[in-house]
């Protein structure tokens, strides 16, 4: 395997799961502020 | 005087003795793009700039990207230094409702698998002979997000810009088109029927709003600094929508800057179309791995909505997973139509709006990311 691919495979592994945690930590926050901050209904 | 008449009327002939068939190939590309935009109605907001400038750029003689052109001078003030996307994304965040995301965090997940195109469309880019920093741009095209693309595009591979942004661009309006054989292909009968249980009318509080703009680009600034530009201009946009007190920014965000910017992209991005440039084998290789990019991204998004249905006791319907992209509403309307045809009592379009909204936001997240990661090897 050429190092470029190497660094390809380090960039997709870490930024997929990267994407993933950072949108987890956007969904956590989104359930944050509806519990803080609940609609009047 | 004769000399002379003959010298002015050689300046008319000089367009004709320099055009080349490579020049009136390109020309038919631009024809081509305005009739997409105009006669086929696929983002005619853009194709109809892209193509004109296309047609402008390759006409010989003119010097309209020579320095101090007048696409020239467009081009430098807003794709090299990135600003033109940026102006997008200011606008794109007046235009979003995040709203979605509140009544079920969690289908904001599926933005994420909706994102698995990039990285794998990246090492299918290694593997053919790219250079890393021209596959990750060409990679960019499965975040299914014209500025996303070209601001990563305009700073890694600038000589690849018009491939990535046409594909971009031309694909996002193929979504209709592209995804439901894709979805049909990966989900049975039985899972495409499915009817969810009614999304949970959770109303999202003017607070709520505001803060979530200012909290996420805080968050994710400090995470991956190298996106901020990207995250924090589509959140300032959405504050500008959200905090109510500035209308008129408000307005100007989602129509006269817009569409000014819009303008000024498409041309630019149609002048770097020049046919010694464009007419390269890579090209049509950029263009088949942006179309893979996102079939796989609409694979990873259906197969994440399957695993998910399966976690959830078979509440969730995959077909929403297909809504994981940044290509927002149209994903979301595309499930909905999808499900609709196979049953009539489904309706998808709440859960599947919240996946895209995910899809919007990841993304700009998976491009952040991908150039932090880039940063932290010291590529950037």
């Amino acid at each position: 395997m050429s190092a470029e691919l190497q660094l390809g495979v380090v960039i997709a592994v870490v930024g997929s799961g990267g994407t993933l945690l950072m949108l987890g930590i956007v969904a956590l926050f989104s359930a944050v502020l509806r519990r803080l901050f609940p609609a009047k209904r | 005087m004769g000399d002379a008449f003959l010298a002015a009327l050689g300046g008319y002939l000089h367009g004709i003795q320099a055009i080349g068939p490579a020049d009136l190939l390109m020309l038919a590309v631009g024809c081509a793009l305005l009739y997409l935009g105009i006669a086929r109605g696929l983002e005619p907001l853009l194709l109809v700039p892209i193509g004109f400038g296309a047609i402008l750029v390759n006409i010989p003689g003119a010097g309209l990207m020579a320095p101090g052109g007048f696409l020239r001078t467009i081009y430098d003030a807003g794709i090299t230094n990135e600003v033109f996307p940026l102006l997008i994304f200011v606008g794109i965040g007046a235009l979003t409702d995040f709203g979605p995301l509140f009544s079920d965090p969690k289908l904001l997940l599926l933005g994420a698998a909706g994102q698995l195109g990039i990285f794998i469309t990246l090492l299918l880019a290694l593997v053919l002979g790219f250079p890393l920093r021209d596959s990750v741009a060409i990679g960019v095209i499965g975040a299914m997000d014209g500025p996303t693309a070209i601001f990563v595009s305009a700073k890694y591979a600038p000589h690849l810009l018009a491939a990535v942004s046409v594909a971009a661009y031309s694909y996002m309006s193929l979504v209709p088109i592209i995804q439901p054989p894709i979805m049909r292909l990966l989900t049975t009968k039985e899972e495409r029927r499915r009817v969810m249980p009614p999304t949970p009318s959770v109303e999202a509080s003017r607070a709520a709003r505001i803060v979530f703009p200012i909290g996420i680009t805080i968050l994710g600034g400090i995470l991956a600094p190298q996106g901020l530009p990207l995250l924090g201009t589509i959140m300032l946009g959405n504050l500008l929508r959200e905090s109510g007190v500035v209308d008129r920014l408000k307005g100007a965000a989602q129509n006269e800057i817009a569409n000014v910017v819009t303008l000024l992209l498409g041309i630019s991005i149609g002048a770097t179309m020049q046919a010694e440039i464009f007419l390269r084998p890579q090209t049509l290789l950029v263009f088949g791995l942006g179309f893979i990019a996102i079939a796989l991204d609409t694979a990873a998004g259906v197969l994440f909505g399957k695993l998910y249905g399966l976690l959830s006791g078979g509440r969730i319907n995959p077909l929403i997973g297909a809504a994981g992209i940044s290509a927002y509403p149209m994903a979301a309307r595309v499930v909905q139509k999808v499900g609709q045809t196979e049953n009539r009592k489904s309706y998808l379009l709440m859960p599947a709006m919240a996946a895209n909204t995910g899809g919007q936001i990841g993304s700009v997240l998976a491009a952040s990311v991908m150039l932090a990661a880039l940063a932290g090897l010291g590529i950037v």
